[in-house]
């Protein structure tokens, strides 16, 4: 199940929280290996709008507005590639195992 | 060279960078801030003038223009192009340029810096002028061909002036700031433009 920010309460007890950074249009880092269960936090620090949106179409955060975050639980072991739909070649992707 | 590619190629590395430097050689000789010893005329060539004779003023004047340029390039291309990936293009350079035009202009009215109308930024608006009518001359493949190698071209020579002319020139933090935090959008754009570039190039 894909969840959006909020919604922790659905993520296990010992989950932990990842920080990706959005920064001078790069996802920092822009590879990351979590756990089953645990979150990933993107935090735009640009001056423009971005977006998460997972290549397989798993989720999609829509616009994430300058000094905004947004989160997504990662349930689905395996590698998925992530790039943001306004700017294309801002590329990143999350290993789940 | 075909005709649309000279004048993208006139306008974006040759009036562009030569209005800056023309620009900056005015001011130069009534401001006299430069140590520099006046060398040869660099007047078409791709050499940004040194920057300590912008002002902040002509700094702020060019960025608005420079944006306005490309916003208006992006809406000729919008309601143009029928290429799914130029359209895309051109919608995210209108938002972009827009939203850094309007930062530029909150930021203006914030630290009391208004902005000065100068050679640079005059040149930037009549050429852009010049080059929108002569895409709008231009269909189809030959339409998207010649606005998306335009844009490659126009990133490349407006990066070459953040770095060179704008970001060393700007005396206000804030405003240096906001070309630093400027600087990364034009090379993904520019990166986005090559990417669509080499599409078409393909099809």
């Amino acid at each position: 199940m894909l969840l959006l920010s909020g919604c922790s309460a659905t993520a296990h007890p010992h989950a932990a929280l990842h920080q990706v950074r959005i920064a001078q249009f790069k996802f920092v880092p822009p590879a990351l290996q979590v756990a089953p269960g645990d979150t990933v936090e993107w935090s735009n620090q640009d001056i423009l709008p971005h977006t998460t949106t997972a290549t397989s179409g798993h989720w999609d955060s829509g616009s994430v507005a300058p000094g905004a975050t947004w989160r997504q639980v990662m349930t689905q072991r395996g590698v998925e590639s992530y790039a943001c739909r306004f700017h294309p070649t801002m590329l990143g992707s999350i290993e789940v195992r | 060279m075909s005709p649309i590619r000279r004048v993208t190629t006139l306008f974006a590395t040759l009036f562009l960078v030569a209005a800056v430097s023309s620009c900056a050689k005015k001011t130069e000789t009534t401001e006299n801030t430069s140590a520099t010893p006046a060398g040869p005329d660099t007047s078409t060539s791709a050499t940004p003038a040194p920057a300590t004779t912008m002002t902040d003023g002509n700094i702020a004047a060019i960025v608005v223009a420079a944006n306005d340029v490309d916003v208006k390039a992006g809406e000729l291309a919008k309601s143009t192009s029928k290429n799914s990936k130029v359209k895309a293009f051109a919608e995210q350079m209108i938002t972009d340029h827009t939203s850094v035009n309007k930062q530029a202009s909150d930021l203006a009215k914030r630290v009391n810096l208004t902005p000065e109308d100068n050679e640079a930024s005059k040149q930037l608006k009549s050429n852009g002028d010049a080059m929108r009518d002569t895409l709008k001359t231009r269909k189809g493949a030959e339409f998207d061909k010649a606005y998306i190698d335009n844009e490659v071209a126009y990133h490349e020579a407006v990066l070459s002036m953040i770095d060179n002319t704008l970001i060393p020139g700007a005396q206000n933090a804030d405003l240096k700031s906001l070309l630093q935090n400027v600087r990364p959008a034009f090379a993904a754009h520019l990166e986005h433009a090559k990417q669509v570039q080499q599409s078409l190039a393909t099809k």
